[in-house]
C-alpha cells in the first residue's frame, strides 16, 4: 500500500473453467430474478393492494433511501479518497443527532421553537448546523487519532481501528448521556404532513428527501468543479503523485472527512426529527445499510451512492409487501438484492471498473 | 528550528488535548469512582498525557525547555478543567439538575474533583479556594509528567549498552514466572486483590500464554527452541487443571475463537479474501450440531423424524459422530456462499459476505418452525467420552485446546503446501496468479471451504458448551471479532491468532472489573493497539519481512509523532 | 527451523492434552468443596475501586473458617455475597440499568434492616449483556466463586439460559426479575426461579381483553424479533385466534429500528382495529407515533405489553400515546412500599425508575426473596461464622410463600414461578397510565 498504484493489464480469461462457471452463476441469477418477479406479480394480484398503497410504500422507501443516501455519501467519499471503509461513519451520524438534540433543547429553552414561521425555520437550520458541527468535530478527530497514524499500514488495519472507534463512540454516548434515548420534540411547523390524494407525505420525510438530493448535488459540484474537489480527485487517483504536484494531502483528507461528516450530521438531525429518537446505537444499522448502498451503487462514486441508497430504501419498504412475506425479511431482501446486483455488475450499479484497480 | 511561538502553540495544543481527555473522563463519571483519591488519579492521568505529548520533544531539546512546555500545558489544562468543574459545581449548587442531559454530572462526581463530600457541592458550600484544587492537581500532574519523561530520557541515554541475551532469557523465563504466579494465586490462603482475585489470576494466565508465544520466538532455533517449546507445552497442558471454573470458561471461549480465527486466517490471511460473514459457518456448525443433538427442540425437524419413525426425544448422534457431518455441511456452505462471489474483489467481497452472514442469521431468527426462532434450540447434549460428561468448562477448554492444535497443524501444513502457495499468489496479485496458471475459482473455493470447515467445528464446540443456542449468538459481531483477532494478532500468523483471541475475547472478561467502562476501555485499547502495532502483536515472519522496509522508513519520519492520547486511565 | 518448532508444538500439544484428558476422569466441579474465603471487602459496599488503581492489599488476616461441603461459611466481618447478572451493555441497557439499581436499593434496605445475625449483604454485579454467551461467562464466574450464595438475574431470557445449567450444577439458586421465556423454569431445575410472570399468562389475558372487553375482531400483531417480544406476540396471536378473532398480519421488526412506516403501511392495507406489539418501550413508542401517519390506521388502537410499560414510552410517544393500551404483570402492588422505594431510588440515582424500565419492582422483590430465604436458613456456628447450607437455601427459596414485596404477595410454585398477582391492563390518559382492566379491579 502507498506505492504507486499500477494500472493492471486486463488479462485474457485463461481459466478454462471460469467461463462456464460465470455463465452458471449468471443463469442462477436470472432464474432468481425471474422467480422473484413472478412471485411479486402473483402476490400483488392476489392481495389486490390499491395503487395508493404502492405509492405510500414508495414514499416510505424514498425517505428511508434519503437517510441512507446522506450516510452513504460519506462512506463513498472517504472510500474514494482513502480506499478505506470508515466503519464508524454511522456513529458520526449518531453523534450529529445527539449534538442536534442539544441544539434543539437550547432553541426550545430560548423559545425559538414556538415563534413565527421564519424564526422556527431559522432555528431548525441552526439546530441542523449544530448537529453538523458536532459530527464534523467527531469525524475530523476520528481521522486525526484513529486513521491518520495508520495511513501506510496494511489495508485491514484501519478497518479494525474504525471498528474500535465505532464501539468507543457508541458506548461513550451511552456513558455520557445515559441509557435513555434522546427524544426530539417536533415543532408544529414540521409535524404532520400533507396528502397527495390518499397518500400521506410527512413534512420531515419530504425534507429528508429534498435535502439529500440537494446535498448530493452540492457535493457533486464541490468534487467536480472546485479547486479542492480537483485536489480530492487527484488524491483519490494517486496520493503520492498528487503530493508531488503540490497538493496538501493531509488537508484534502481532513476536508473529505469534514464534508462526509457534515452530511452524516445533517442526516442524524433529520433522522431525529423524522423518527423522534436518537440513542447510542442509532447509527449502527443505518451505517451498515448505507455501506451496503454505497457498495451497491459502486463505492467511490457519488451518484452511485445516491442511486444505491434509494434503490435499497425502496426495496426494503416495498419488498415484503410485493413478495407477500413478513416484514422481518426486509434485510434478507436487501442483502439478497446486493448479491444479485454484484453478480451481474461486480463494480456496482454505477461504479467504474474500480475492481480492476489493484488496491 | 522551532521558534518560541511555535513551542508555545505546542504547549497550548497539548493543554487542550489534555483538557479534552480530562473532560471526557469527567463526563463518563470516572472521578466519582475514585472518590477521595480522584484529584490524585486525575493528576496521574494528566502526567501520563503530558509525558506522551512531550515524548518526541524530550529527545532533542534541553530538559528545561521540555519541563517549561509541560508546565504551560499543565497550566492551560488545569485552568480549563477547573473552570469547567467550577461551572458544574455552581450549577449543581444552585439546584440545577444536569443529569437528565449529562448522565454522570452528579454532585458526587464533581465533588470528587475537589476531594470534598458530595453534600458540599449539592448545597453550594464551596469556598473560593476550593476551586483552586483541580487546577493545582492538574498543574502538578503536568509538571511531573514532563519531568518524568525528561528523567526517563536521561536514564535511557545512560543505559544504551545492548544486553540482548539477558532480554532473551527474560523473555523465555517470563511465561514460567507467570505460570508460577498463577499457581501461587490459586492457593486459597493467598488473598491478593480480594474480590478481583479470580480476574487477576485470569489475566496472569492469559499473559502466561501470550508470553509463551513470545518465548518461542525468542528462543534460539535448535535444541534450545525444542526444550523451551516442550516446557511451554507442558505448562499449557497443565493450565486447565490449574484454573478455576470461571477462568477455564473464559479460556474455553478464547480457544474456540482461536479455532475460528485459524479458519478465517486461511481465507483472509493466506488467500486475502476479506470475509465479513464468517459467522455464517460458525452458525451452520452450531445449528447442525443442535439439530443432531437436540432434535426435540426444533418443531419441524422433530415432526419429520417422527414421520419417518425415528425417535426424536434423544440425540441422533453423539458429539464425536456429529463432527464429520458438521464439517461436510460447513464445507458445502462455504462452497455455496463462495461461488457467487468468486469474481468480487476487496471490499465488494467484504460487504457481500457480510450480507450472507446476516442472511443466515435472519433465517435462523425467522424460520421459527425449523430453528424455534428467537427462543432458540435448548438442551443440547454436551460432549461425552467413555461415559464422562465433558461439558464442564475445564473439559471444554481442553477440547478447544485440542481442536486448536489440530487445526493449527493442518493450517500450518496447508500454508506450506501447493495450495498454500497458490493462496499467497492470489493474495498478492490475482491477475498474475491467474496468468501463472492458477485456477482462481478452485483455489478460492478451497480457501472458503477449508475455512468454513474449521469455523463449523468451532461452532459445534461452542454449541456444545452453551447447551442452549439462540440466533443472537451469531450476530455480525462474531464475524467482526474473528476478523479483528487475526488482524490484532498479525495476519497470516498462527501464534498471532492465539494472541489476538486472547486480546479480543479474553481482555473484555478481564475488564469486567471496570464494570460499565469495560467496552469503552476495550474499544480504546483496540484503537491504541492498532496504532502502536499496525502489523499485529505477533506478525508472521513473512509479513514482518514485507513490512520491514516501510517500518524503518516510518521510524525515520517519526520526528513529530502524533501524541497518542491515553484515553483510558 | 521455525517449521519444526511449530510442528513440535502442535503434535506435543495434542499428545499431552490427550493424555491429560484421559488420565483424569472429568467430573463436574464439586459444588462448593473449596473452602470459603473470607472476603475482607472494603467497608464501602458500592464504591469498589476501578481496575487501574492498584488494589490495596487487605491487611486484615481473618482466621480461615473450616471448610464444609455444600455450605457457605462466612467469617465474622465478611459479607453475604449475592451475585447479579444484569444487561448493562447490549441491545437494551436501559431496563438492565434499572434492574441493577433497584437491586442495589434492595441490598441497602436489607442491610439497613440489620442483615442476618449482624452479617451484611453485598451485591456482586456482573454484565450479562443480554446474551447467552455472556450469561455463560457470568454463570461460571459465580460458580467459581465459593462466596456467592445466590444470584439475581438475568435480565434477558437468553442470558438466563446461559446461567441456568451452570448454576444448577453449582447449586446456586437464582431468581430472575425479568426473564419471561416459559422454558426458564421447569421441573428438572430446582435452582431456577423468577419473579417475572411467564409470557404465557400475559398474552392470553391481553387477547381476552381485546376480544371481549374492547370487542375487537380484527387485529394485527407486531413483535421486535426478540425472544421476549416474539414470544408474547405469538401467545397473543394464538389466544386471539382461539377466541374467534382474526389476525390479519404478524410482522416482525428489530430492536433498534426507528422507521416502522413500511410494515405499518402494509398492516394498514388490512385496516385492523388494533395493533398488538410485543417488545420494549422505544419501539412501541415509535410505532404509536408513526401509526398516525399511515393510511388505514387512523382509528386503529395500539396495545403493548409490560416491556413497554414505562415512563419512557409516554415521554417518547408524547401526545400520540393517548388512548394506547398497555398490559403489565403485577399483583396487589404495595403502593406505600413502591412509593418509599421510588423515593430512595430517586435520591440515590437522580432519576425516576419508570424512566428507565418496567422491572425495578420485580428486581427489588427478587433480591428480597433471596434475602428472606437466607435469613431462614443461615445459622451462626460456635466460632461466630455464618453458615449457609446451599441445599437448604435452594429449598427455602422455592418454599417462599406469602412474602410481601413491591409487586405483591410472592409465593413460589413448585417449579419456581414466584411472580405475584396477575395481568393488569392500563390505558394512557392525559399522559399517565390508568388501570382499566384485570387484576385488582373489582
Amino acid at each position: 500500500m502507498g506505492n504507486i498504484v499500477s494500472q493492471s493489464i486486463v488479462l485474457p480469461d485463461t481459466g478454462r473453467r471460469a467461463r462456464p462457471m460465470r455463465w452458471i452463476t449468471r443463469g442462477i441469477g436470472i432464474l432468481i430474478v425471474a422467480i422473484v418477479l413472478a412471485r411479486a406479480i402473483t402476490v400483488s394480484i392476489a392481495e389486490g393492494y390499491p395503487l395508493t398503497f404502492w405509492a405510500s410504500q414508495l414514499v416510505n422507501g424514498l425517505v428511508l433511501g434519503g437517510v441512507y443516501a446522506l450516510v452513504a455519501l460519506g462512506y463513498t467519499l472517504v472510500y474514494g479518497i482513502l480506499l478505506m471503509i470508515n466503519f464508524a461513519h454511522g456513529e458520526v451520524m449518531m453523534i450529529g443527532g445527539v449534538a442536534g438534540f442539544f441544539g434543539l433543547q437550547l432553541a426550545q429553552a430560548l423559545g425559538w421553537m414556538s415563534g413565527s414561521v421564519a424564526q422556527v425555520a431559522i432555528a431548525l437550520l441552526a439546530v441542523m448546523g449544530i448537529g453538523m458541527i458536532g459530527a464534523m468535530l467527531t469525524g475530523v478527530t476520528l481521522e486525526r487519532i484513529a486513521y491518520r497514524p495508520l495511513r501506510n499500514a496494511p489495508r485491514l488495519v484501519p478497518l479494525i481501528s474504525a471498528i474500535g472507534a465505532s464501539l468507543f463512540l457508541q458506548y461513550s454516548v451511552l456513558l455520557v448521556f445515559g441509557v435513555s434515548p434522546l427524544v426530539y420534540q417536533r415543532p408544529a411547523l414540521i409535524s404532520g404532513g400533507f396528502r397527495v390524494g390518499p397518500v400521506f407525505i410527512p413534512y420531515t420525510g419530504l425534507i429528508i428527501f429534498l435535502t439529500s438530493l440537494a446535498l448530493m448535488a452540492a457535493l457533486f459540484i464541490i468534487v467536480q468543479r472546485t479547486r479542492l474537489g480537483r485536489a480530492m480527485r487527484a488524491v483519490a487517483a494517486d496520493r503520492d503523485t498528487a503530493a508531488l504536484m503540490g497538493v496538501d494531502v493531509n488537508q484534502v483528507i481532513t476536508f473529505t472527512f469534514l464534508l462526509g461528516s457534515a452530511l452524516a450530521g445533517a442526516a442524524g438531525v433529520m433522522l431525529g426529527f423524522h423518527n423522534s429518537v436518537i440513542k447510542f446505537n442509532s447509527g449502527f444499522i443505518p451505517g451498515l445499510k448505507a455501506f451496503t448502498a454505497a457498495v451497491m451503487g459502486g463505492i467511490g462514486n457519488i451518484p452511485g451512492a445516491m442511486v444505491g441508497a434509494l434503490v435499497l430504501g425502496i426495496v426494503e419498504s416495498i419488498g415484503p409487501s410485493a413478495l407477500g412475506i413478513p416484514a422481518e425479511y426486509k434485510d434478507i431482501i436487501a442483502f439478497a438484492l446486493l448479491v444479485l446486483v454484484l453478480i451481474f455488475r461486480p463494480q456496482g450499479l454505477l461504479g467504474e471498473a474500480l475492481a480492476e484497480k489493484k488496491v | 528550528m522551532t521558534t518560541t511561538t511555535q513551542r508555545h502553540s505546542h504547549s497550548i495544543r497539548d493543554g487542550l488535548i489534555g483538557f479534552g481527555i480530562l473532560t471526557y473522563l469527567t463526563l463518563i463519571g470516572l472521578p466519582a469512582r475514585f472518590g477521595e483519591a480522584a484529584p490524585l488519579v486525575m493528576a496521574v492521568v494528566t502526567a501520563a498525557i503530558i509525558a506522551l505529548a512531550v515524548r518526541a520533544e524530550s529527545r532533542h531539546r534541553p530538559p528545561a525547555a521540555v519541563v517549561q512546555r509541560a508546565l504551560i500545558a499543565g497550566a492551560i489544562c488545569g485552568a480549563l478543567i477547573a473552570a469547567l468543574t467550577g461551572i458544574f459545581a455552581v450549577l449543581l449548587g444552585n439546584g440545577v439538575r444536569i443529569q437528565p442531559f449529562l448522565d454522570k454530572i452528579t454532585p458526587p462526581n464533581v465533588a470528587a474533583w475537589y476531594g470534598l463530600l458530595p453534600t458540599a457541592v449539592a448545597q453550594g458550600q464551596l469556598a473560593a479556594l476550593d476551586f483552586l484544587r483541580p487546577f493545582l492537581a492538574v498543574l502538578l500532574g503536568g509538571l511531573i509528567g514532563g519531568a518524568t519523561m525528561v528523567g526517563l530520557r536521561r536514564i535511557a541515554a545512560r543505559n544504551t549498552t545492548n544486553e540482548a541475551s539477558a532480554w532473551r532469557w527474560i523473555a523465555i523465563g517470563l511465561p514460567f514466572i507467570l505460570l508460577i504466579a498463577v499457581i501461587i494465586l490459586g492457593q486459597p490462603t493467598v488473598t491478593i486483590g480480594g474480590g478481583n482475585k479470580g480476574t487477576i489470576r485470569l489475566l496472569l494466565a492469559m499473559l502466561a500464554v501470550s508470553a509463551g508465544l513470545f518465548a518461542m520466538r525468542a528462543a534460539r532455533p535448535g535444541r534450545e527452541q525444542v526444550v523451551v517449546s516442550l516446557a511451554l507445552l507442558a505448562g499449557l497442558a497443565a493450565l486447565p487443571f490449574l484454573l478455576d471454573q470461571f477462568q477455564n470458561s473464559v479460556m474455553g471461549i478464547v480457544f474456540i475463537f482461536v479455532m475460528m480465527g485459524l479458519g478465517l486466517n486461511i481465507v483472509v490471511g493466506y488467500a486475502g479474501l476479506l470475509d465479513l460473514g464468517y459467522v455464517a459457518f460458525f452458525a451452520i456448525g452450531a445449528y447442525t450440531y443442535a439439530f443432531l443433538s437436540a432434535p426435540f427442540s426444533s418443531p419441524w425437524f422433530s415432526q419429520q423424524l417422527a414421520a419417518i419413525g425415528l425417535p426424536n426425544d434423544q440425540p441422533l448422534l453423539s458429539f464425536w459422530q456429529a463432527i464429520p457431518i458438521v464439517m461436510i455441511l460447513a464445507a458445502i456452505g462455504g462452497i455455496l456462499l463462495g461461488t457467487p462471489v468468486l469474481r468480487l474483489r476487496g471490499d465488494y467481497l467484504a460487504i457481500v459476505t457480510l450480507g450472507f452472514g446476516e442472511i443466515i442469521r435472519l433465517f435462523m431468527l425467522n424460520l421459527a418452525d425449523l430453528t424455534n426462532g428467537p427462543r432458540g434450540l435448548l438442551n443440547l447434549a454436551p460432549p461425552t467420552l467413555f461415559g464422562y460428561n465433558l461439558g464442564n468448562p475445564r473439559d471444554v477448554f481442553i477440547l478447544a485446546l485440542l481442536g486448536s492444535a489440530v487445526i493449527a497443524f493442518v493450517a500450518f501444513r496447508l500454508e506450506r503446501s501447493r495450495i498454500g502457495r497458490a493462496w499467497v499468489a492470489i493474495r498478492e496479485d490475482e491477475d498474475a496468479a491467474q496468468a501463472m496458471g492458477i485456477d482462481l475459482a478452485r483455489t478460492k473455493l478451497m480457501a472458503f471451504a477449508i475455512g468454513a470447515t474449521f469455523a463449523g467445528v468451532a461452532g459445534q464446540l461452542y454449541a456444545a458448551r452453551q447447551v442452549n443456542i439462540f440466533p443472537d449468538n451469531f450476530s455480525l459481531f462474531v464475524s467482526i471479532d474473528a476478523l479483528a483477532l487475526i488482524i490484532v494478532g498479525g495476519m497470516g500468523s498462527i501464534p498471532g491468532v492465539v494472541l489476538g483471541a486472547i486480546a479480543l475475547k479474553g481482555l473484555p472478561e478481564v475488564l469486567r472489573g471496570v464494570d460499565e467502562y469495560r467496552i469503552v476501555l476495550f474499544a480504546a485499547l483496540l484503537v491504541v493497539m492498532m496504532i502502536a502495532r499496525p502489523e499485529g502483536l505477533l506478525p508472521s515472519e513473512r509479513r514482518r519481512m514485507e513490512l520491514h522496509g516501510e517500518s524503518e522508513a516510518e521510524a525515520e519520519a517519526e520526528t513529530e509523532p502524533a501524541p497518542v492520547p491515553a484515553r483510558s486511565s | 527451523m521455525k517449521t519444526r518448532s511449530i510442528l513440535l508444538f502442535a503434535t506435543g500439544l495434542t499428545v499431552i492434552s490427550l493424555l491429560a484428558a484421559c488420565a483424569v476422569p472429568a467430573q463436574p466441579v464439586a459444588p462448593t468443596a473449596a473452602p470459603a474465603e473470607p472476603t475482607a471487602a472494603p467497608a464501602e459496599p458500592t464504591a469498589a475501586p476501578a481496575e487501574p488503581t492498584p488494589a490495596p492489599a487487605e491487611p486484615t488476616p481473618t482466621p480461615e473458617p473450616a471448610a464444609e461441603a455444600g455450605k457457605v461459611v462466612i467469617a465474622p466481618g465478611g459479607k453475604i455475597r449475592i451475585g447479579g447478572s444484569f444487561a448493562l451493555t447490549g441491545p437494551i441497557p436501559d431496563p438492565g440499568k434499572d434492574i441493577r439499581q433497584a437491586a442495589e436499593i434492595a441490598i441497602e434496605d436489607a442491610n439497613a434492616a440489620g442483615g442476618v445475625n449482624g452479617f451484611l449483604f453485598e451485591l456482586v454485579a456482573e454484565d450479562g449483556a443480554c446474551s447467552g454467551d455472556q450469561g455463560t461467562v457470568v454463570g461460571n464466574k459465580f460458580a467459581a466463586d465459593p462466596t456467592i450464595v445466590a444470584v439475581t438475574g438475568g435480565t434477558c431470557s437468553g442470558e438466563t439460559f446461559g446461567l441456568r445449567p451452570i448454576l444448577q450444577k453449582a447449586r446456586i439458586p437464582f431468581v430472575s426479575p425479568s426473564a419471561t421465556n416459559p422454558a426458564i423454569t421447569s421441573e428438572d431445575c430446582d435452582v431456577c426461579n423468577r419473579v417475572a410472570l411467564s409470557d404465557a399468562l400475559q398474552g392470553e389475558v391481553d387477547a381476552e381483553f381485546v376480544f371481549k372487553e374492547l370487542g375487537f375482531k380484527k387485529v394485527a400483531v407486531m413483535h421486535d424479533s426478540s425472544d421476549y417480544g416474539k414470544g408474547v406476540a405469538e401467545i397473543f396471536q394464538n389466544a386471539f385466534k382461539k377466541l374467534g378473532g382474526e389476525v390479519i398480519a404478524f410482522e416482525g421488526v428489530k430492536v433498534g429500528d426507528t422507521d416502522f412506516r413500511a410494515p405499518l403501511t402494509k398492516i394498514g392495507a388490512g385496516q385492523p382495529e388494533l395493533i398488538f406489539f410485543g417488545g420494549y418501550a422505544t419501539e412501541a413508542a415509535l410505532i404509536t407515533q408513526q401509526m398516525k401517519e399511515v393510511a388505514g390506521l387512523e382509528n386503529t388502537k395500539f396495545m403493548s405489553v409490560d416491556g413497554a410499560y414505562t415512563q419512557q414510552y409516554l415521554d417518547t410517544a408524547g401526545a400520540a400515546a393517548e388512548g394506547a393500551y398497555m398490559s403489565f404483570v403485577a399483583g396487589d402492588t404495595q403502593k406505600d412500599k413502591l412509593e418509599e422505594f421510588t423515593k430512595k431510588y430517586v435520591a440515590k440515582f437522580g432519576i425516576e425508575p419508570l424512566k428507565l424500565g418496567p422491572f425495578h419492582g420485580q428486581s427489588y422483590d427478587s433480591v428480597m426473596l433471596i434475602v428472606e430465604a437466607i435469613k431462614k436458613v443461615a445459622q451462626t456456628d460456635a466460632a461466630g461464622n455464618l453458615v449457609i447450607d446451599r441445599e437448604a437455601l435452594i429449598r427455602a427459596v422455592r418454599e417462599t410463600s406469602g412474602l410481601k414485596g413491591i409487586t405483591g404477595t410472592l409465593t413460589c410454585s413448585p417449579i419456581g414461578e414466584c411472580g405475584a398477582g396477575g395481568v393488569q391492563v392500563f390505558i394512557v390518559e392525559n399522559g399517565a397510565f390508568k388501570q382499566i382492566y384485570g387484576f385488582g379491579i373489582q
